[in-house]
């Protein structure tokens, strides 16, 4: 049975977000994520039409059929570079995911599953102080209706600027105010630390064997929480008033070269750009080298509610937190 | 501040037009160009008059009539100093709109880009009187730049309205010129076959036609001056260059890629 979820993109501005989405399909085309293989997931990007037809169960004709839209728009943006979302609307994406192979009883109706996306600028959710955004107001009040009314949220945290104060006190009260709500319908919330492949620069060619152990991101993920105190009020939401259930995952939308596996940030273009072949231009010129690591897995989890290999709980990383500080590998 | 737009007529007019200003987009430091990390997207200049009802309607998106401005609706050979579009909008307001995206990293940088619109409003009545003269000074003067991070809020969103001067171009001047040149009699029968109906419509110019934006938008001047002011459908008139697609209304658009040999070929 085909069952409609809404997950918010939420986070300080040049967190992420955007890239994040548009690397997700890619992701699972890859099979680049922490899920066991024989999921066989798939997912589909569709048009709004097609979305609220699939919704209403008429479904239409033929889903290839199907017109370069919005979430194409983004992926070809995002191999030139990207552009940064704006603060005039809340953008909505759609798509269809489906598990063809095996999954585990516990989680499933046998799906598919429709998603709604909803990707905002940061300065929506996490206005800076001060600042005068007059265009913004009645956006605000749509975001704060999608949170309202979404099953799960994903908030995507630079894993580089953590410390970062302009951002901590609006995202603090992001989550205060979440917490409280009596009607929200929430019931996954996803901390994903991005731009994971920065930690393994140095690493050269062995940084994709490291990135590939979920131990080192279990270890990132239980360092990153004592960094961010203020993540801790996220453990109201699992007390059972709370009614979600929370998650940390690590992730990389630039990823790790195909074949030469470093970290896929080309030291001598401008700007922090991805590896691509010269002469070429567009998606083509970055597909060669692109393989994204983990974009799938806030949108799986927040789909499904099931974990891989790479998605941690506050159990978890505290059992790893109480153990004995192994020396870092990595920083 | 003043500027007179060349109007060697002997019947012209001294006349004086208000302009209010909105920019949207992200400050960015003085020397490099660059988006301080600290900056994000905001109103970075507006004139301390200007209706703050009317503020939403001057969105990029909706000026261009469309669910969301991206770097799709630019032109290529418009990307750098980005589209223009000048039509009227909601409280007896016209908007004139340049827009665009850059790099976060400066303008010839490789990162991330931003939309950056410079939008003036000026009362509807003016340009339906002055059209030429409000093309042309937008024509010479309306840039998408960013503001600087270091001029103050207090200085950036207090502005006055700035006035212009100029003189004034009659309709039977600006008629006699436009019936000189095939596009001119394009354009006149254009408006008219429009007057009756209250369809959209647009009229395409391409490079074959003019050199550069900057004489479409005078050929358009003349156009639109001529028309009298009981046309009909004057609050649906709309002029756009670099703009991928017609902006909504009664549309004159120039849009130079089309005379570009790809697009000719693409076209095939
Ligand atoms: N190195 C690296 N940079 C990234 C990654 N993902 C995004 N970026 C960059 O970070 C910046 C912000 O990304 P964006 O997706 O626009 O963030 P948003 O504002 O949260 O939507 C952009 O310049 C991206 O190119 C990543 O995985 N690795
Ligand atoms: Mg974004």
């Amino acid at each position: 049975m085909t069952e409609k979820l809404t997950i918010c993109l939420v986070g300080p501005k040049a967190g992420g977000k955007s890239s994040l989405l548009a690397a997700l399909t890619e992701c699972v085309a890859q099979g680049s994520f922490g899920y066991a293989p024989r999921l066989r997931p798939a997912i589909q990007p569709l048009g709004e039409k097609d979305f609220r037809a699939a919704e209403a169960e008429m479904r239409p004709a033929d889903f290839l059929a199907h017109e370069e839209g919005d979430y194409e728009r983004l992926q070809r943006d995002f191999a030139q570079g990207g552009v940064a979302t704006d603060t005039l609307d809340t953008y909505e994406y759609y798509f269809r995911l489906t598990v063809n192979g095996e999954a585990p009883p516990a989680i499933l109706t046998p799906g598919p599953w429709l998603l709604e996306i909803v990707d905002s600028a940061g300065e929506v959710a996490v206005p800076p102080n001060g600042v005068e955004i007059a265009i913004l107001d009645d956006v605000k009040t749509k975001l704060a209706r999608q949170l309202l009314a979404c099953e799960a949220i994903v908030l995507v945290l630079p894993l580089v600027r953590l410390e970062d104060s302009l951002w901590i006190g609006a995202l603090t009260r992001l989550i205060d105010r979440l917490v409280i709500a009596p009607e929200k319908k929430l019931r996954r919330l996803v901390v994903v630390f991005s731009h994971y492949e920065r930690l393994f620069v140095r690493l050269g060619p062995s940084a994709f064997t490291y990135a590939c152990d979920p131990a080192v991101a279990r270890h990132v993920l239980s360092r990153a929480l004592r960094r961010a105190q203020w993540l801790e009020r996220l453990r109201a939401l699992e007390t059972p008033n709370g009614g979600a259930r929370v998650r940390f995952t690590v992730a990389s939308a630039y990823g790790f070269t195909k074949r030469f596996q470093n970290p896929n940030i080309d030291p001598h273009q401008p700007g922090e750009r991805r590896f691509r072949r010269a002469g070429l231009e567009g998606a083509r010129a970055a597909g060669e080298f692109w393989r994204p690591f983990l974009t799938a897995e806030p949108f799986l989890y927040a789909a499904l509610g099931m974990d891989s290999a790479f998605t941690f709980s506050f159990a978890q990383l505290d059992a790893r937190a109480a153990g004995n500080d192994e020396t870092s590998i990595i920083d | 501040m003043s500027s007179p737009v060349s109007a060697n007529t002997s019947t012209a007019v001294e006349a004086a037009i208000d302009i209010r200003r909105l920019h949207y987009g992200k400050l960015v430091d003085a020397t490099t160009g660059a988006v301080p990390s600290q900056s994000g997207y905001e109103v970075t200049r507006r004139s301390f008059d200007l209706d703050p009802s009317l503020v939403g309607h001057l969105s990029p998106a909706r000026l261009i009539g469309r669910r969301r401005f991206d770097p799709d609706a630019i032109e290529t050979s418009a990307l750098r100093s980005g589209c223009f579009v000048a039509r009227t909008t909601a409280y007896d307001a016209t908007a004139l709109m340049r827009a665009r995206f850059r790099p976060e990293d400066g303008e010839n940088g490789g990162a991330r880009r931003h939309q950056q619109s410079s939008v003036w409003v000026v009362a509807f009545d003016d340009w339906r009187r002055f059209p030429a003269a409000c093309l042309a000074i937008a024509a010479g003067h309306l840039r998408a730049d960013p503001d600087l991070a270091a001029e103050t809020a207090a200085v950036r969103l207090a502005e006055t309205p700035s006035r212009w001067r100029f003189q004034n171009l009659d309709v039977d001047r600006a008629r006699a010129v436009l019936l000189r040149d095939a596009w001119g009699c394009d354009m006149l029968e254009f408006f008219l076959d429009a007057a009756s109906s209250d369809a959209a419509a647009c009229l395409d110019f391409d490079a074959r036609d003019f050199a550069n934006e900057r004489d479409f938008l005078a050929a358009a001047g003349f156009a639109l001056q001529s028309l009298s002011s009981s046309y009909p459908r004057w609050r649906d008139v709309s002029v756009a260059c670099g703009l991928a697609y017609p902006a909504p209304g009664v549309c004159l658009r120039y849009s130079p890629d089309h005379a570009l040999p790809g697009a000719l070929s693409d076209a095939a």
